[in-house]
């Protein structure tokens, strides 16, 4: 079953948020169970966390303004995976930076009354359990890089192609679905890392899973974002193995 | 005089014409491989006149490529980066050659044993490849030494672009380039002894770099005229703002705290009446009080926590220019100080970033920006966020041209990613998210 965690302080608020979570899963009939219902970070943290989670937190606890965003830290850092959901006051938001930092799934505003965080609760309910079936028959490995002293991660799934261009040495620029990113490292040294990218030429290393069709006579690779790819001629034999068994 | 066959000499002509290219090209960091051909092709043609006419017909070489490039110009006017980079590479070379030949000179007595021009004219050909191998580890020595610098070398240029430096600049490299080939043709010419053209050469090379480190000097103090003098206008104006927008908020958080007082003890006169008309004037009341939780916390005066003249300059300048296109341009800052390295770079992609986000939301409805300055250890992100409604592809926006406007050109994102391709220190980011686009600049080093 895949685990929902709660944390609010305010006892009233928790019943209620307590109530909404378990309709939520009854009326979606959704693989999951609510686990724990804390008032302090504290209580969240006595055993270990999962590999996985649906996590609502409210912002606010016993007047440490940002209690909430720490808890979120550190889950992001113990389950790189887990859901998160920011219950709180709108007073409290720096949306972009909480997006740079934890990258919710939600943030739920307090200030619209108790019929609306319901609603907002079951959507989120049902926009997990749509994740968990998606990927249970994909790979949920992680690509990872750093920067300076950050470190990023995105979903295997989603990675595109990693590339290295001539007018930025030393620089890998990322390709993604929704995203581009560059950091500083080598093609060698990610394609020992990760088995399940495929180094089609000098230049690239690419998610096979994400291709759309390839061109053999062009020796061109075309990707479901539509970015393409060449690939060396000595690597096309070695590819098109790949692709059959795909 | 020392008498050398035609084609040893078209050899070294050639290799001189050759580099100045190579090193032209390495300058502007372009290497295309067709290019070479034509290099081969020019330095031939040029170093086989070279036969006739002595050193000029470096100036000649020179003169042809510039006058190429004056025609190729769209405008008929020249392209100053290219410009500076062949003659200043041109200069290099030649001081380059001379030191080799010299070098080559000196190898050949040591070896033979005899100091007489005499036995340079017997190993003329052991000679001139000397010196075109001397030459191209000159030229190879000069280039990797460079490597450590070419950091402050890619800011001077950017300096002399955003100050428009570049026709002064031009001048100063034109001028020291034709006096050292009058120099070399004249001692020619008057068949001036080696020994004292050497020495009227080092003494030239002398004074070259003296003016190289007075020009770069020259750009500094310069820049840093301006900067000042721009300093002053806008803190002069920020201030003022920010001591009226201050006063604004700190009027309007006193009176919300009343307001809110004031509803509560409402609430409890209400309880122990029974009036629709007043319960009706108390709701009505109470959906104010939404509005005004909606008044953002003035977050422009925030803006004052960054250690950055320019940065904080450019911004509040968007600022203003977002607010006169009713844009609401709100910021997030999680820390009271950030000291931040000037960086012409950060300045120029923070204003194309602001600028395209201004842009898009202009003919949006939902007429938001925030940007956020967000810190982990010395590294810094700056994001810039804005709604967009249309299905935006992230990996096309980065093609050269590509803009969203159809009557734009769009080149402001390449210029951006040029920017951060030349610096080790900045990374782009970009990334759509529940239908945001967020623009993040990760900056390294910053304190």
């Amino acid at each position: 079953m895949f685990p929902v965690f709660l944390l609010e302080d305010d006892d009233i608020q928790r019943q209620h948020y307590k109530t909404f979570i378990d309709n939520g899963i009854m009326i979606n009939d959704a693989p999951m169970v609510l686990k724990k219902a804390v008032a302090t970070t504290e209580e969240l943290f006595t055993d270990d966390l999962p590999e996985q989670g649906l996590f609502f937190l409210d912002m606010e606890i016993n007047d440490n303004k940002t209690a909430g965003l720490e808890a979120a830290t550190k889950i992001r850092h113990q389950v790189p995976l887990a859901q998160i959901v920011f219950i709180t006051t709108h007073d409290e938001l720096s949306i972009v930076t909480l997006e740079r930092r934890i990258a919710p799934l939600d943030y739920i505003l307090k200030d619209k009354g108790f019929e609306d965080i319901k609603k907002r609760i079951n959507n989120d309910i049902q926009l997990v359990q749509v994740n968990i079936e998606k990927y249970t028959h994909y790979s949920q490995n992680l690509f990872g890089y750093k920067i300076g002293e950050r470190y990023f991660s995105i979903i295997m799934d989603d990675v595109i192609m990693l590339m290295t261009e001539k007018n930025a040495p030393g620089k890998i620029t990322l390709i993604a679905k929704n995203q581009r990113a560059e950091f500083i490292g080598s093609l060698n040294g990610l394609e020992k890392q990760y088995n399940n990218l495929f180094r089609c030429d000098r230049s690239f290393l690419v998610n096979l899973e994400n291709i759309r069709s390839f061109d053999s006579s062009k020796k061109e690779l075309t990707f479901i974002d539509g970015s393409t790819c060449k690939v060396s001629f000595r690597k096309t034999k070695e590819l098109t193995e790949k692709l059959k068994k795909l | 005089m020392v008498y050398i066959d035609w084609n040893l000499s078209w050899a070294n002509n050639f290799a001189m014409l050759f580099l100045i290219l190579q090193l032209t090209h390495y300058f502007l960091k372009e290497f295309k491989p067709y290019k070479i051909l034509t290099d081969i092709f020019i330095s031939l043609i040029f170093a086989y006149i070279g036969l006739f006419i002595d050193d000029i017909f470096i100036l000649m070489f020179v003169g042809f490529i510039l006058a190429i490039q004056l025609a190729l110009a769209k405008d008929h006017k020249l392209k100053l980066k290219p410009a500076i980079s062949l003659v200043m590479a041109a200069n290099l070379q030649l001081i380059l050659s001379s030191l080799a030949t010299y070098i080559a000179r000196i190898l050949l007595f040591i070896s033979s044993g005899q100091w007489k021009l005499r036995t340079l004219e017997r190993y003329q050909n052991v000679f001139i490849g000397l010196t075109i191998i001397v030459t191209v580890m000159l030229v190879l020595i000069f280039i990797i030494s460079l490597g450590p610098f070419r950091e402050r070398i890619t800011q001077t240029r950017l300096q002399i672009e955003h100050y428009h430096l570049g026709k002064r600049i031009f001048m100063i490299v034109l001028s020291v380039f034709i006096s050292l080939i009058v120099i070399m043709t004249i001692s020619d010419f008057q068949e001036v002894t080696a020994t004292i053209q050497a020495a009227l050469i080092i003494i030239f090379t002398i004074l070259i770099c003296f003016t190289y480190w007075q020009v770069t000097f020259f750009i500094k103090t310069f820049a840093l005229q301006t900067e000042a003098k721009e300093k002053m206008e806008r803190n002069e104006q920020l201030n003022n703002y920010l001591t009226l927008v201050q006063k604004q908020y700190t009027e309007l958080r006193k009176f919300k705290h009343d307001f809110q007082n004031i509803m509560l003890s409402l609430d409890q006169v209400l309880k122990d009446n029974d009036s629709k008309q007043l319960k009706y004037y108390y709701d009505s009341l109470l959906h104010e009080e939404d509005d005004l939780n909606n008044v953002k916390s003035g977050s422009i005066t925030q803006i004052q926590s960054i250690d950055n003249d320019a940065i904080r300059g450019l911004v509040i300048q968007k600022f203003f220019s977002a607010k006169a296109k009713d844009i609401n341009l709100h910021f997030e800052l999680d820390q009271k100080h950030y000291s931040i390295k000037p960086n012409i770079s950060i300045v120029r992609i923070l204003g194309v970033l602001l600028d395209n986000a201004i842009e898009h939301v202009q003919e949006s409805d939902d007429k938001n920006i925030t940007c956020a300055f967000f810190k982990t250890g010395n590294t810094l992100e700056i994001t810039i966020d804005n709604k967009v409604n249309e299905k935006i592809n992230i990996n096309q926006i980065f093609d050269c041209g590509y803009s969203t406007k159809k009557d734009h050109t769009g080149f402001g994102l390449t210029n951006v990613q040029d920017l951060v391709n030349h610096s080790q220190d900045l990374f782009l980011d970009s990334k759509i998210i529940h239908n945001h686009l967020m623009m993040t600049l990760i900056v390294l080093g910053s304190e």
